[in-house]
């Protein structure tokens, strides 16, 4: 490990990883990669929100994820979203099938909700990224 | 065209704050606690429905509370500054030209649109789509109708015009007293000669009203007959004076932790001023003990005027001390204290003392250091020491909801 770092085999790689640490190449670059930056789009309307459950798991959203939530997306088939179902927020693929606009998850331990009768569907935003520091860093 | 301007104005905004991340309050009553927990400052429609009242002390209105079920929150100020900058971006999108007037209202200059209502309309469910904020648009061709109508819109649809087909039936319904710009004693005045709504106000001879009144006033008969004399820059907040208080969340018995509080609001204060680039000529402190309570009552306020105007936290404090210990009582249980900042100036306000001895650009040069500091670490990271390690009068904020959009273990969680 410690020899592929004080080598030159990686150079984009090792770019990428020095970002943000002072350095004496500083002065050659032109500005850091701001994650931010990259994952948010549109700033007054970007929301972070963690994950609880494991109802996403297969679309890689684990449970304790920072899910990146724009507001001002257009909701629509197919895509995952924040929906609100009788008040509570949830993370869900949404679908629009023969009946109208359902929830689905991601996990085949989970049945999807079906909007109609007392429940109410509203989106209230489109997940456009996951964030996940790994464990044990 | 003519230039049109519109008034955005956030529906009960902090109750709005709290619904964003716990979509289960919508259509439920919420109120907002001040800093202390202590009096009612923000609340939703369905709390006003109830007849819980602007400004009610928390104990007086508690049986209800329990009774309905209200939703109660103390504030939360991280949370509420941050949707309220994103709200304006958000409006700023649409409408360039803008000027926020306060944490929950802007002004904006239309853009050139055809039909202002439906902009109206379209910037409303932009904004709330975006940030979960409602809010209501007041449109009309000055600043002072815009406001009017957007009172309006909030028992409207949410947007509402005002122009040549209403303006009069409107301004007849709007008592003179409650006009914004047309202050209290100005009111009174117009009263007398029989001038008691708006549109009378705006019907006003123009010499008459020179003669009487300064030209603010001639401004704001201007501004109701559709003729804009306020450009979106040109009206700058009040900043007569900059005042620092609170309740505390428990009785100060001890004269060590009272002054400590009042040094500390000394201290926040003299932030503003800074950070405003103002200088305070007289300053004045008041310290209470609680009007509900069944013991001895005692209150005071005192004030000074300054030899030099200044903005420098050492010598503010200086002065805030020797009026503290000039009215410092013994053996009372004290709830409430605060510092006013007063006679503000610019720089170029300052009247130099012959005999000023301090040297005043270092001085001011340090206090900026420290302030940014504080701006950058975090608050009181820098502070003086006369102003307390311990605080046992911060405040209370027992019913604070999570600072979902300032902090990452705050974080709203999705199911």
């Amino acid at each position: 490990m410690k020899d592929l770092k004080n080598s030159n085999v990686l150079p984009l790689s090792l770019e990428q990883v020095m970002a943000g640490f002072p350095s004496p190449a500083d002065d050659f670059l032109e500005s850091d990669l701001d994650l931010h930056e990259y994952l948010v789009v549109n700033p007054p309307s970007t929301f972070l929100v963690k994950v609880s459950g494991e109802s996403m798991k297969e679309a890689g959203i684990l449970n304790g994820d920072i899910l990146v939530v724009d507001r001002s997306l257009n909701f629509g088939h197919n895509k995952i979203v924040i929906a609100v179902v009788d008040g509570a927020m949830t993370v869900k693929r949404l679908m629009k099938g023969a009946e109208g606009w359902f929830l689905k998850a991601e996990n085949r331990r989970y049945p999807a909700i079906y909007v109609g009768g007392k429940s109410e569907l509203t989106v209230w935003g489109v997940v456009v990224a996951v964030v996940r520091k790994l464990e044990g860093i | 065209m003519k230039k049109l301007y519109a008034l955005v104005d956030c529906n009960n905004f902090y109750a709005s704050c709290e619904r964003v991340f716990r979509p289960h309050l919508e259509n439920k009553a919420i109120i907002v606690l001040s800093n202390n927990d202590g009096c009612v400052i923000a609340r939703s429609e369905e709390a006003k429905d109830l007849g819980i009242g602007m400004g009610a002390a928390y104990f007086e209105i508690e049986a209800m509370v329990n009774l309905y079920g209200v939703q109660v929150f103390s504030s939360n100020f991280a949370l509420y500054g941050d949707l309220s900058r994103r709200v304006m971006t958000v409006i700023e999108e649409m409408a360039p030209k803008i000027e926020t007037y306060s944490i929950d209202e802007s002004f904006i200059e239309l853009p050139p649109v055809k039909d202002p209502k439906v902009f109206g309309h379209q910037l409303r469910e932009y904004v709330k789509q975006c940030t979960g904020i409602p809010v209501s648009v007041g449109i009309a061709a000055s600043k002072t109708l815009a406001k009017l109508a957007s009172s309006h819109a909030k028992k409207r649809s949410g947007v509402f015009c005002i122009d040549g087909s209403n303006r009069q039936k409107i301004l007849e319904s709007y008592g003179i007293q409650k006009l914004w710009g047309i202050g209290g004693r100005h009111a009174a005045k117009l009263q007398r000669q029989g001038i008691v709504n708006a549109f009378h106000l705006s019907q006003a001879d123009h010499q008459w009203i020179l003669r009487h009144f300064p030209v603010t006033v001639l401004r704001t008969v201007n501004e109701l007959c559709g003729i804009s004399c306020l450009e979106l820059e040109t009206v700058i907040p009040d900043r007569k004076s900059i005042c620092c208080s609170r309740s505390f969340k428990r009785d100060l018995r001890v004269k060590s932790d009272l002054e400590e509080a009042v040094l500390t609001f000394a201290a926040r204060a003299g932030e503003k001023l800074r950070a405003w680039n103002l200088y305070c000529g007289s300053l004045s402190i008041f310290i209470q003990t609680s009007p509900y309570s069944s013991r001895p009552w005692y209150g005071s306020n005192v004030s000074i005027k300054l030899p030099v105007a200044t903005a420098d936290t050492t010598e503010i404090n200086n002065y805030v001390l020797k009026l503290f210990n000039s009215i410092f009582r013994e053996g009372f249980l004290y709830k409430k204290a605060g510092v006013v900042l007063m006679d503000l100036v610019g720089k170029e306000g300052i009247q130099p003392d012959f005999f000023d001895s301090l040297q005043r650009e270092k001085r001011m040069a340090l206090m900026k250091a420290v302030d940014k500091l504080n701006n950058r670490m975090g608050r009181d990271t820098v502070k003086s020491l006369a102003s307390g390690i311990s605080r046992p009068w911060a405040t209370e904020r027992a019913l604070l909801s999570g600072r979902y959009t300032t902090c990452w273990k705050e974080l709203a969680s999705v199911g």
